[in-house]
C-alpha cells in the first residue's frame, strides 16, 4: 500500500538494503569540519568528553575551563582542552555520462531489472546518502557527465536528502566521460574539508584521473572511490562475432571476434585497474572495485564492515 | 593444360560461397553498445595485423577448397606435347582463387577489394582462354587428316624383354601393349608388326586390315634374344611403310629402351665410328623423305617394375693362351648380380670336354660379381666348348648360362735359326733356348706343347714355306739373306711371332763413330717402316752385370712371372747387353721390361696380324747367366706363348660379325657334301663356300642372335656332323639396363616426329589421333582432400590458440566471497595455533 503511494525517488532506498546498512557507521578516517557537533573528529578544540592537552591560561579565556587541581597543585592557570567532534561534510559525486548507461547480461537485478552501472551508482548514492544523513552527516551530490551536470551543496537536513534523492532519479546517462575536467572543477567548489564518495566506471586515462583526485587529498578531503564495472567489462565472454558501438559516441565502432583479442582486452583492464588502484593506494584513497553482477547492498555492506573493523 | 569438362569451371562461381559465409557472418553481429571501446581499441590495434592474417589465410584456405573440387570435377588435363606450359596456366588459377580469397578478408577496405577482385578476375581469364587456346592447338596437332594411316609396330624381342616382372615378363606387356595399339587402330588402317631383337622379323607377309588375323599371329610371338638393333628396325619399318598406299604413317616402338643396340653416335668413343653411325642414321633420315609423308614416331618404354634379381654368367675366361694338352689350364668363370636384391646362388656349373664342374658361390650383393676358377686340363685338340650355369630362379633366364670356344692345340711348332757364333757348340744361345722350350724328361702323356726346332742362319734356303711355323726365334744371327727376310716379314704380316734375340755380332760400329751399323736396322718392312720395334744404337759390356727391374715389368707375358714371386729372374744378370732404342708409340712398339740401369730389356710391336720381340741380349752364357736360372723355362715359354696368340683364331665374337673358315677341299660335287651352320635353336642355315686353290673358303654371317652355333657337314644321307663350334657373345650391356632417354634418340627426332607416350593409353591415344595426356583430377582431388584438412586444423589451431592465450578474467572481489576468505584463514589459522599449542602441550 505504502508502495503505491511512495514517490519515484523513494524508490532508491530499499528497505532491505537500508536494514543491512543501517547497523553500519561511515565515519570520516581523517578529521573534517563540520557545523555541529557530531562524531567524527574536527580540526578544533572544544567542548567535549576526550581530554586533548593543556594551556596557559590567557586573559578572556572562560574560566570554567581552567583545570583547578593543577591550581590547587601546582598554583599554575592552566585551561583544559578537549577533542571537537563535528558532523561531516559529504560529497557523492555520481558519473552518468553514456558509458554509465551499460547493463550486460550478468547483472545484478532490483525488482526484477537487470541494472546498470548507473542505476547500480543511483542505488549506492542513495544508500550512502541516508546513510550519512542518518548519523546527522551533512550529504551534497554532485552529477556529471561530459561536464558537471548539477551540483548539490552538503546540507544535514533531513529534507535535503529528498532532494539529493530527487536528483538521484532524475539523472540520466549522457554525453562522454571527462572525469578528470570534472573533478579538477569539483574539488574547487567543494569547500571546507570533508568526504568526497565517487561513483563512476573510470573510463578515463589513469595519469589524469589520478591527479584529479590528488587535487581532492590536496585540499584535504577523503576520497572514496565506488569502481563500478559491469561483468562483461571485466570478464569479456563474447564468443561470436560483434559489432562494439561506442555508449559515447567518441570512438568508431568495431566488427571483430571477440576471442581474437579477449586475452590482449583482459590485460588492458586488468592493468587499468591496478593502475588505478596503485595510484589511489599511494593517495590514500579507498579504491573499491564494484562489479554490477554482485547486489549493491551486499557489495557496501562488505566494505563499511571492511571499513569499520580497520 | 586444358579440361576435359569445360562447363564444370562455370563452378568456379561457387568461390562465391567462401565469402558470402564470411560477410554475412560480419553483416550478422551481434551489437554491444557499452563504453569501453579504449581498451578495446588498444587491443586491437596491437592484434589487428595477426587477425588479418589469419582471416586472409582461414578465407584463401576455404576459397581454394572449392576451386579444387571445381577443378577435379572438370577433369584438368596436361597433353603430353603441351604448347602452352601448364606450370603458367595452373599457377594462374590458383593465384586468381587466392587473390579472391584475400579479397573477402578485405572487403571493408574498398581500394583493396577491388584491387584484388580485379587481379583475380584478369587472371582466371587469361587462364582460361589460355586452356582452351591449348586445347584448340591440340586438337589440331592429334587430329587424324586424311582418314586412314599405315602403322608399323615394332615389338622389341630383345633378351632384356625376358625379365619377368610381377605381371609377366617384359615381352608380355609389350605384346599386350601392340594389342591395344592394333585394336585402337582404324579398320582402314593398315598394320604391320615387326618383332626386333638381333634380327627383325615381320609378323605379317604385308601391311594388312586384318586385325584378327595380327592378333593371332601375336600369339606365337617369342622373344629372339640379343639386342635389339635399334636402326635395323626403323630401317625395316620404314620398308614396311614404303608397302602401305596410305598418306599419314606412324611407327610404334615398344621396347624396354636398352641403349645397347641403337649405334647412337653419341655413345661412340671412337670418332670415325661416331661418323659412320651418323652417316647409317642420315641415310635412315633420307629414306624417310621418300616416303610419302614424314612418320610420326611414338616411342612407348616399357618401365622395369620392382627390384629385379638377375644373376649372369658375365665372362668365361682362360688364364693362358694358347691352351694345349699338356698342362691345366685355368677357367676363370664371372657370376654377376646385375639385380637390385641379393642373392645366395649355391653354385656355378661348369661343363667341359662332358665333365661337369660344381663351383660353390657365395652370397652375391645387387651390382656385386665373384669369379671362380676351375683348373682343368684339355685332353683332345681341337675347338671345345667351355659352358657355365648357374642354377637360380631370377627373373632374366636366359642369362643364367655362358659359352666359350676354346681351340686346344695339339703342338706349337716354333723355329729357333741360330747364328754361328764364336763360342763353342755347347754354348750356343740355340742350344739353350731348344732345351727351355723342349719337354722335360719326365712330360706327362701328351707331351710339351711346344715343339722347337733348330736350324743354322745358313740353311735358311731350305726350310720351305714358313706358314708351318707359329713362332720364330732369331738367335744370335748377325744377318739373313734379302729374300729370306722378305718371307719372314710376310710370315709376320700373316699372323706369326718373331723374336729377334741379338747376339754379339748383330751389328757393328760405324766408319767414323757414325753409330751402329746392322742388319737389323736397316731391315725395313714393306710400308717402308723398320720391321724390329727398336733400333741397336750401342753395344753396353759392362764389369758388373745389370739386372731385371721386375717393377718395370709391364709385358702380358712376364706378368705371371712377376706375380709369383718364386722366379729368381731378378737375380739373373746380363754383362753385354744392346742398347735399344724403341720406335715410339705412334709405331705402336712398347718397352715391356727394363734393366736395372733403365735400359730396355724387351720392346714389341705388332706387324700386321702378328708380333715382333727384341730383347737386348741373346741367351748365349757370355752374354748372360739367364741360361743358368730356373726362370729361364717359364719365360721362354712365357714369351713364345705370348707370340703366338696373335695368329689364334678366336670363336667367340660378338653379334653381326661374319665368321669364315679355310677348309680343305675335299673334292668332289658340292650338292653332295654341303656345309651348313646350326644356329642356337638348332635351325640349319646354309653358308657361303668358295674353293681358293686346294681350300675351301667358308663364311656364315648371320650372327646376330647369341649362342652356340655348329659348323656342320652334311653327308649323303643328309646326317650332320660337327665341325666347328662357334659362340656368339650377348652384349654385356643388354642386361646393364642402361636406358635411352628421351633426349637420347636425337638422330630420329632430327629427321621426323618423335612422341615418348608415358603410359600405354598415351600411346593409342597418340595413334589413334585423340591429345594424349595425362588427367590430374586424382591430384587435385588429393589437394582438396589436403586443403579441407590444413583449414580445419589452422582453424582448431587458431581457435586453441584463442583459448590457450585467453588471461584470466579481471575479477572484483566480491564482498562476501572476501569475508568468507576471510574467515576460512583466520578458521584455518585458529586451528593451526590450537593444534601448535595441543602439539606443545
Amino acid at each position: 500500500m505504502s508502495r503505491l503511494t511512495q514517490p519515484e525517488f523513494m524508490r532508491l532506498l530499499d528497505p532491505a538494503a537500508l536494514a543491512k546498512v543501517h547497523q553500519l557507521d561511515l565515519v570520516a578516517r581523517g578529521v573534517v569540519e563540520g557545523l555541529v557537533t557530531g562524531r567524527h573528529r574536527s580540526p578544533h578544540k572544544g567542548m567535549s568528553v576526550e581530554f586533548a592537552e593543556h594551556r596557559q591560561y590567557v586573559a578572556g579565556d572562560d574560566t570554567r575551563m581552567l583545570d583547578w587541581r593543577v591550581l590547587g597543585r601546582s598554583d599554575r592557570y592552566v585551561v583544559k582542552q578537549f577533542v571537537e567532534e563535528t558532523n561531516l561534510r559529504a560529497t557523492i559525486l555520481l558519473d552518468a555520462s553514456a558509458s554509465m548507461d551499460y547493463t550486460g547480461q550478468h547483472a545484478a537485478e532490483h525488482e526484477g531489472q537487470p541494472l546498470s552501472k548507473l542505476d547500480y551508482g543511483r542505488f549506492l548514492a542513495a544508500t550512502v546518502a541516508h546513510l550519512l544523513s542518518g548519523q546527522q552527516d551533512a550529504v551534497g551530490l554532485a552529477t556529471f557527465g561530459a561536464d558537471l551536470r548539477r551540483y548539490i551543496p552538503p546540507r544535514s537536513r533531513t529534507s535535503h536528502l529528498r532532494a539529493i534523492l530527487q536528483e538521484l532519479a532524475v539523472t540520466e546517462p549522457d554525453g562522454p566521460t571527462r572525469l578528470a575536467p570534472v573533478l579538477n572543477d569539483l574539488a574547487e567548489r567543494v569547500g571546507r574539508r570533508g568526504l568526497v564518495v565517487l561513483i563512476s566506471d573510470l573510463f578515463e586515462d589513469t595519469a589524469a584521473l589520478v591527479e584529479a583526485i590528488h587535487h581532492f587529498r590536496f585540499r584535504g578531503h577523503e576520497v572514496l572511490v565506488f569502481h563500478v564495472l559491469a561483468e562483461e567489462e571485466l570478464t569479456f565472454p563474447f564468443e561470436a562475432v560483434c559489432r562494439f558501438v561506442d555508449a559515447e559516441s567518441v570512438d568508431p565502432a568495431m566488427q571483430l571476434d571477440p576471442r581474437a583479442i579477449r586475452a590482449e582486452y583482459l590485460d588492458r583492464v586488468r592493468e587499468h585497474v591496478d593502475t588505478l588502484r596503485e595510484g589511489c593506494g599511494q593517495l590514500r584513497v579507498d579504491y573499491v572495485p564494484m562489479c554490477t553482477a554482485e547486489p549493491f547492498d551486499e557489495a557496501l555492506t562488505g566494505y563499511l564492515g571492511r571499513r569499520s573493523r580497520r | 593444360m586444358t579440361f576435359l569438362n569445360w562447363s564444370i569451371l562455370a563452378g568456379l562461381g561457387a568461390l562465391a560461397i567462401p565469402l558470402l559465409v564470411h560477410l554475412l557472418n560480419r553483416r550478422r553481429a551481434k551489437v554491444v553498445r557499452w563504453g569501453a571501446m579504449r581498451f578495446l581499441h588498444q587491443s586491437f590495434a596491437s592484434r589487428n595485423r595477426r587477425i588479418l592474417l589469419e582471416e586472409m589465410l582461414l578465407l584463401a584456405m576455404r576459397c581454394l577448397l572449392v576451386a579444387l573440387l571445381v577443378l577435379a570435377f572438370a577433369r584438368p588435363f596436361v597433353p603430353a606435347r603441351g604448347r602452352i606450359p601448364w606450370p603458367i596456366i595452373l599457377p594462374g588459377i590458383l593465384l586468381a582463387v587466392v587473390l579472391a580469397g584475400l579479397a573477402g578478408a578485405l572487403w571493408s577496405r574498398r581500394l583493396w577489394r577491388n584491387r584484388l577482385l580485379a587481379g583475380a578476375g584478369g587472371l582466371l581469364t587469361v587462364a582460361v582462354v589460355l586452356s582452351v587456346i591449348e586445347a584448340s592447338l591440340q586438337r589440331r596437332l592429334w587430329s587424324r587428316r586424311g582418314g586412314a594411316q599405315d602403322v608399323v609396330i615394332v615389338v622389341d624381342a630383345s633378351r632384356s624383354m625376358q625379365m619377368r616382372g610381377p605381371d609377366g615378363t617384359r615381352f608380355d606387356r609389350a605384346l599386350a601393349e601392340a594389342r591395344a595399339a592394333i585394336n585402337a587402330a582404324e579398320p582402314d588402317d593398315a598394320v604391320t608388326v615387326l618383332l626386333a631383337g638381333a634380327t627383325v622379323e615381320p609378323m605379317s607377309a604385308g601391311p594388312t586390315s586384318d586385325r584378327a588375323e595380327l592378333l593371332r599371329s601375336l600369339r606365337t610371338a617369342r622373344p629372339m634374344g640379343g639386342t635389339m638393333q635399334g636402326l635395323d628396325s626403323l630401317h625395316a619399318a620404314v620398308d614396311a611403310l614404303a608397302r602401305g598406299t596410305n598418306v599419314a604413317k606412324k611407327i610404334v616402338v615398344i621396347t624396354d629402351a636398352q641403349r645397347s643396340g641403337w649405334s647412337l653416335p653419341a655413345d661412340r668413343m671412337d670418332a670415325q665410328q661416331g661418323r659412320q653411325d651418323k652417316a647409317r642414321w642420315g641415310f635412315w633420315a633420307s629414306r624417310l623423305s621418300e616416303l610419302p609423308s614424314r612418320p610420326e614416331v611414338i616411342v612407348r618404354t616399357i618401365e622395369s617394375v620392382g627390384g629385379t634379381t638377375n644373376l649372369t654368367v658375365d665372362r668365361i675366361e682362360l688364364s693362358r693362351r694358347p691352351v694345349g694338352t699338356d698342362r691345366p689350364v685355368g677357367i676363370d668363370v664371372t657370376v654377376a648380380n646385375t639385380g637390385q636384391t641379393t642373392v645366395s646362388p649355391e653354385a656355378v656349373q661348369i661343363t667341359v670336354e662332358g665333365r661337369t664342374y660344381r663351383e660353390p658361390l657365395a652370397a652375391l650383393a645387387a651390382g656385386g660379381s665373384q669369379t671362380v676358377r676351375l683348373e682343368h686340363r684339355f685332353t683332345r685338340s681341337g675347338p671345345a666348348v667351355v659352358s657355365a650355369r648357374v642354377d637360380f630362379n631370377d627373373d632374366l633366364p636366359p642369362d643364367n648360362q655362358a659359352r666359350r670356344v676354346v681351340t686346344v692345340l695339339q703342338t706349337l711348332p716354333v723355329l729357333i735359326i741360330e747364328g754361328q757364333g764364336l763360342g763353342r757348340p755347347d754354348e750356343r744361345p740355340g742350344r739353350f733356348l731348344a732345351a727351355a722350350l723342349a719337354p722335360p724328361a719326365d712330360a706327362p702323356d701328351g707331351g710339351d706343347l711346344v715343339a722347337p726346332v733348330r736350324i743354322a742362319a745358313a740353311d735358311v734356303g731350305d726350310l720351305g714355306p714358313l706358314d708351318r711355323w707359329e713362332v720364330i726365334i732369331l738367335a744370335d744371327v748377325p744377318r739373313l739373306p734379302n729374300a729370306f727376310a722378305a718371307e719372314l716379314e710376310r710370315f709376320v704380316q700373316g699372323g706369326g711371332g718373331l723374336w729377334v734375340a741379338p747376339g754379339a755380332q748383330a751389328g757393328r760400329v760405324g766408319r767414323e763413330g757414325s753409330g751402329i751399323e746392322s742388319f737389323y736396322n736397316e731391315w725395313t718392312a714393306t710400308d717402308g717402316q723398320p720391321l724390329l720395334p727398336a733400333r741397336l744404337v750401342a753395344r753396353d759390356v759392362r764389369q758388373s752385370p745389370a739386372r731385371p727391374a721386375p717393377e718395370s715389368f709391364s709385358h702380358a707375358a712376364l706378368t705371371e712371372l712377376a706375380r709369383r714371386g718364386l722366379s729368381d729372374l731378378a737375380e739373373m744378370g746380363a754383362r753385354a747387353t744392346w742398347r735399344l732404342e724403341p720406335l715410339g708409340s705412334e709405331h705402336g712398339a712398347g718397352v715391356g721390361a727394363r734393366l736395372t740401369d733403365g735400359t730396355a730389356w724387351l720392346v714389341d710391336r705388332r706387324v700386321g696380324a702378328g708380333r715382333v720381340l727384341v730383347s737386348s741380349f741373346g741367351l748365349s752364357p757370355a752374354e748372360s747367366d739367364l741360361p743358368a736360372r730356373r726362370a729361364v723355362v717359364p719365360l721362354v715359354h712365357e714369351l713364345v706363348y705370348w707370340l703366338a696368340r696373335a695368329d689364334l683364331a678366336d670363336w667367340n665374337i660378338p653379334p653381326g660379325r661374319e665368321v669364315a673358315w679355310v677348309l680343305p677341299d675335299e673334292g668332289g660335287d658340292a650338292p653332295a657334301r654341303r656345309w651348313v651352320v646350326a644356329d642356337p635353336a638348332g635351325v640349319s642355315h646354309d653358308v657361303t663356300a668358295q674353293r681358293v686353290g686346294s681350300d675351301l673358303h667358308v663364311s656364315f654371317a648371320a650372327t646376330q642372335v647369341p649362342g652356340l652355333y655348329r659348323l656342320q657337314q652334311l653327308d649323303a644321307d643328309g646326317h650332320a656332323s660337327d665341325v666347328a663350334p662357334f659362340v656368339v657373345q650377348c652384349d654385356p650391356a643388354e642386361v646393364d639396363a642402361d636406358i635411352l632417354a628421351p633426349g637420347d634418340l636425337e638422330p630420329v627426332s632430327g629427321s621426323t616426329r618423335v612422341f615418348h607416350a608415358r603410359s600405354p593409353a598415351e600411346m593409342v591415344a597418340a595413334l589413334a589421333g585423340d591429345v594424349p595426356g595425362e588427367e590430374l583430377w586424382k591430384y587435385f582431388a588429393i589437394a582438396a582432400l589436403v586443403t579441407l584438412l590444413a583449414e580445419l586444423v589452422i582453424t582448431r589451431w587458431i581457435a586453441a590458440r584463442r583459448r590457450a592465450v585467453s588471461a584470466q578474467p579481471v575479477v572484483f572481489p566480491r564482498a562476501h566471497a572476501a569475508e568468507a576468505a576471510l574467515r576460512r584463514r583466520f578458521g584455518r589459522s585458529d586451528a593451526r595455533d590450537e593444534g601448535a599449542k595441543g602439539a606443545a602441550g
